[in-house]
């Protein structure tokens, strides 16, 4: 008898700490999903140019500098720098990116042998960028960042010379939010 | 196993979610460029600026070739009588030239470029001198030659600008300008250079 109240005792006691054991809650989790980050490129547009020798450097302004005999004085064209188009959450803050280079290759496209002009687009500084309309849910945030470059003549032809055509390339830049 | 593939299933979603996330954080673009490369200009001597044959008198005096080729007689009583005094084979250095035309008329220089674009002359805008070259070289003063002008195309336009208006992007132009010959210079045959460049403006 003694020892079968023992037994209900170790059972009751285990009872108990079973109770105690065990707690329940009901968590809650959150997350805010922001709109991707998009990058649309921009086109470096350095208008005539003189066959000749010599660097042709624009700024991040669209000042043009040419230098040797490449000066088209006021039959320049038009002549612009890039202007990147970046599109995300408003209000974001968002950092540019290339890689150390940001060679490009300009090509007349000529069969068989293309005729190209080398350069580099220039640093893009001001980081970080912000995108315009803060609001809340929305994904209009905007930005614009302008970019010019460089180019080297020497000799080559008369034509109409762009990174698209064959034998041409261009560079790459990236967007993050930071 | 049933528990491992609750495990690999869950381990898939996480690292899908990670890589969906950062692919939406970061977006990149490559860059273009473009340009219109024209024809580079050129600059071709034709015919050399010559004054021809003039007499001196006892007194200062001047021609001048005028941009039809006439050679005005300024004043000092300078005659074109042969021969004495003789400054030909003025001339650019762009490109340098000598020429041994002995009768007057203006320099005439050719242009050439991208069709339709316009240019800007550039002529001496200081005295250049005219040496006597043969008998006794050098043993004279020089004369001098100033004055430059420039008319373009035929007929001609007085001015320093013009337009690659000809043919695939051609045009001509003159230059005269004024002698000056002291009384009494020492008879011979006279020669110089000037520069003359072009430019598109």
């Amino acid at each position: 008898m003694f020892k079968a109240l023992i037994v209900l005792a170790i059972l009751a006691i285990a009872g108990m700490a079973n109770a105690q054991n065990s707690a329940s809650a009901t968590g809650t989790a959150t997350a805010s999903v922001i709109c991707p980050i998009k990058l649309t490129p921009g086109t470096i547009a350095f208008g005539n140019l003189v066959s000749g020798s010599g660097t042709v450097s624009m700024d991040n302004t669209g000042v043009m500098t040419y230098g040797g005999n490449t000066n088209p004085g006021s039959q320049g064209g038009s002549h612009s720098p890039a202007t990147w188009g970046v599109t995300g959450q408003g209000g974001f803050l968002f950092n540019v990116t290339d890689d150390n280079v940001r060679a490009f290759v300009l090509s007349d496209g000529a069969s068989p042998t293309p005729h190209t002009i080398s350069g580099n687009a220039n640093l893009v500084d001001n980081n970080p960028h912000t995108l315009s309309n803060p609001v809340e849910g929305t994904c209009n945030g905007s930005a614009t960042f302008k970019q010019g470059g460089s180019a080297v003549l020497s000799g080559q032809p008369a034509g109409s010379y762009s990174t698209t055509n064959t034998g041409g390339s261009g560079w790459s830049e990236t967007v993050t939010y930071n | 196993m049933k528990t491992a593939y609750k495990l690999f299933l869950t381990l898939a979603l996480i690292i899908g979610s990670v890589a969906s996330i950062h692919a939406q954080n970061t977006a990149s673009a490559t860059g273009a460029a473009t340009s219109t490369v024209v024809q580079n200009i050129t600059l071709t001597w034709e015919q050399p600026l010559a004054f021809g044959q003039i007499t001196p008198s006892g007194s200062d005096g001047t021609a001048v070739m005028d941009l039809s080729g006439v050679n005005v007689l300024g004043s000092g009583k300078i005659n074109k009588a042969p021969t004495t005094t003789n400054c030909t084979e003025m001339s650019t250095s762009q490109p340098n030239q000598f020429g041994g035309n002995q009768f007057p008329g203006p320099a005439v220089f050719e242009v050439t470029g991208q069709l339709g674009w316009t240019f800007a002359i550039t002529l001496p805008t200081a005295a250049v001198p005219c040496n006597l070259i043969d008998l006794n070289p050098g043993g004279a003063p020089a004369l001098v030659v100033d004055n430059f002008k420039a008319t373009v195309g035929n007929p001609g336009v007085q001015g320093t600008t013009g337009t690659l208006s000809v043919g695939i992007g051609i045009q001509d132009f003159a230059v005269g300008g004024t002698l000056h010959v002291p009384a009494n210079t020492v008879p011979g045959r006279y020669q110089g250079t000037f520069l003359v460049s072009v430019n598109y403006n």
